[in-house]
């Protein structure tokens, strides 16, 4: 099995190269890359491992941020030129973590029938910034907000069976096609989620929001849209609005707010990972009924909206048929 | 913490024996007809069904469940015996697959609810398997096993017929988590025969979304479309 891993990314060089060396060493065997207009040395560190031989690099200048046509050029790429039966859209701040055995094993094991795999966002706060990289840091995760404005929301991203015909649309939460059947209840992967690392890497990624209003699909998603906002209005103040300082620490650990998952900082550090324990299930069982809610909530309206627009479509060539055939 | 358990008041002795030996060793406390208002989970168990813990026992699966939920749901599913000789625990080890010809639809779940409590359970998390073997069906003939095992409709199972023999002799139950490949099976059965409500209307999206595609992409539509283009380039 080849499992290919694509990635759009601005600006992450605090976190490339590390999620990079995760997901090599986890069984992704090639990435597809698009830099866009990257500035801080993150292009560099997609050429050395392009010249290494394991990544595609692809440049784009374009002042707009077009994420569904990128990401959807590269899942195909990742089928008619790279042999990839798997395909794995990431970010460069997701680490796509298996709750049991490895990623190739959950692939392999996956029902034919089916040819998507969903991995639930696991989210980590920010943590007073000092010198120690992001994941040594970052060792506290929250539980998910139910707010789809919060950056730390319930939300999902995909695996997908490679297909030359795929389609994922603008966030990489889904991927569309024959053959791409959703397996809706399983969540064998986990995706610890770093959003907001520093105060410089902040500011610099909702201060480049705008690029998506001058993009295909002009709305801002809408926790992107809510922090940059906040950017405007109180930019001195918001990473200490983020920051969970060790006072904010103490209570929410007492709260069951926060816990410690050092499982990413092991991990880099090369230690082996434990299964999870049954408080650990039961954890995250809580945060996929929440996300299993909240997508109700929010992607049947979704879905009954789109349905009803193509009827209207189907119902607007009906009525002007007459016209046609009368003339 | 304490788990009552009630008990089938109907099937053969022997098997309602052989309930009380499994749930005792998995964790459950009493095995009454009584209801204990001591217990903090109440645990009904029908004719011919065996609660399976993943990850630990009864009690430490229930002791795991958060406090907002008041139940959790347990995945069902069906063994069937052959027609050898011998107690039906000892011959029930096959399970049938989720799109085995014969099961009828509906939701494949049983909620498990703490005892005197309100709430829901968790959506899309089974960390109990109601095993339930097929008292009342007739036994499957060695043919009819092996065409179906070949057929993917049947799946050996020998868990059940395995612990009840490891309680017979006294040793302690284990209940390990599923492999990836069992945890992907049990997706697989939830999929194809679980939730009824959120799930089912989502699946009948798809099923739209599939026909209006269908529609959409039809032989007139296209025609339409090109004797329109066509007309348009003859203005």
């Amino acid at each position: 099995m080849k499992l290919v891993m694509t990635l759009v990314v601005r600006d992450e060089a605090d976190i490339v190269e590390q999620q990079l060396h995760y997901h090599l060493e986890r069984g992704v065997d090639f990435v597809i890359a698009t830099d866009h207009r990257s500035g801080d040395g993150t292009t560099e560190i997609l050429r050395r491992h392009e010249r290494e031989g394991h990544l595609r690099l692809i440049r784009e200048n374009d002042a707009r941020f077009r994420q569904s046509e990128w990401v959807t050029r590269m899942a195909r790429l990742a089928a008619t030129d790279h042999g990839a039966d798997w395909v794995l859209n990431s970010d460069a701040d997701e680490f796509w973590w298996p709750r049991e055995g490895t990623l190739k094993e959950i692939l392999t094991v996956t029902p034919p029938r089916f040819g998507v795999v969903r991995g639930l966002w696991r989210n980590f706060v920010l943590r007073p910034d000092d010198e120690r990289p992001f994941y040594e840091r970052m060792t506290i995760r929250r539980a998910p907000d139910v707010d789809p404005a919060s950056p730390y929301h319930a939300q999902v991203k995909v695996l997908h069976r490679a297909s030359p015909e795929v389609v994922v649309p603008r966030g990489n939460h889904d991927a569309l096609g024959r053959g791409l059947a959703l397996i809706r209840e399983w969540f064998p992967v986990e995706i610890l989620h770093f959003p907001i690392r520093s105060g410089a890497q902040l500011r610099r990624k909702f201060g480049a929001a705008e690029a998506y209003r001058a993009g295909p699909d002009s709305r801002l998603p809408r926790h992107t849209a809510a922090v940059a906002a906040r950017l405007d209005t109180e930019e001195e103040d918001l990473e200490s609005g983020f920051a969970v300082d060790d006072e904010a620490l103490e209570h929410g650990l007492v709260a069951g707010e926060l816990s410690l998952d050092t499982r990413l900082r092991d991990a880099l550090q090369g230690q082996k990972a434990l299964p999870p324990a049954l408080a650990d299930d039961a954890c995250y069982a809580a945060e996929i009924d929440l996300l299993l809610g909240t997508d109700s909530a929010r992607r049947l309206p979704g879905r009954v909206r789109l349905l009803e627009r193509r009827l209207e479509a189907l119902e607007r060539r009906r009525r002007a048929r007459p016209r046609l055939t009368g003339s | 913490m304490r788990i009552a358990l009630r008990l089938p008041t109907s099937g053969p002795d022997e098997l309602i024996d052989a309930q009380r030996r499994f749930h005792l060793a998995a964790g459950a406390d009493i095995a009454e007809a009584g209801f204990d208002g001591e217990a903090d989970w109440t645990l009904e168990v029908e004719e011919g069904e065996f609660l399976w813990p993943h990850g630990g026992s009864l009690k430490n699966v229930l002791g795991s469940i958060e406090a907002p939920y008041g139940a959790v749901c347990a995945l069902v599913r069906h063994l069937v015996a052959s027609e050898a000789d011998g107690p039906l625990v000892e011959r029930a080890i096959y399970r049938l697959a989720p799109q085995a010809p014969g099961r009828g639809s509906g939701p494949e779940r049983k909620l498990l609810p703490r005892a005197g409590g309100h709430g829901r359970a968790p959506r899309g998390w089974y960390p109990v398997e109601a095993l339930r073997l097929a008292t009342r069906a007739s036994p499957l003939s060695s043919g009819q096993i092996d065409r179906a095992l070949a057929e993917g409709a049947l799946v050996l199972d020998t868990r059940l017929r395995d612990a009840l023999r490891a309680a017979a002799s006294g040793e302690p139950l284990t209940f390990p988590r599923p492999s990836v490949a069992e945890d992907a099976g049990l997706a697989l059965d939830v999929a194809v025969r679980g939730e009824a409500d959120v799930l089912a209307a989502h699946e009948r999206l798809d099923e739209l979304e599939g026909r209006l595609a269908m529609v959409e992409s039809s032989l007139p539509a296209r025609l339409e479309r090109r004797l329109r283009a066509l007309v348009h380039r003859r203005r």
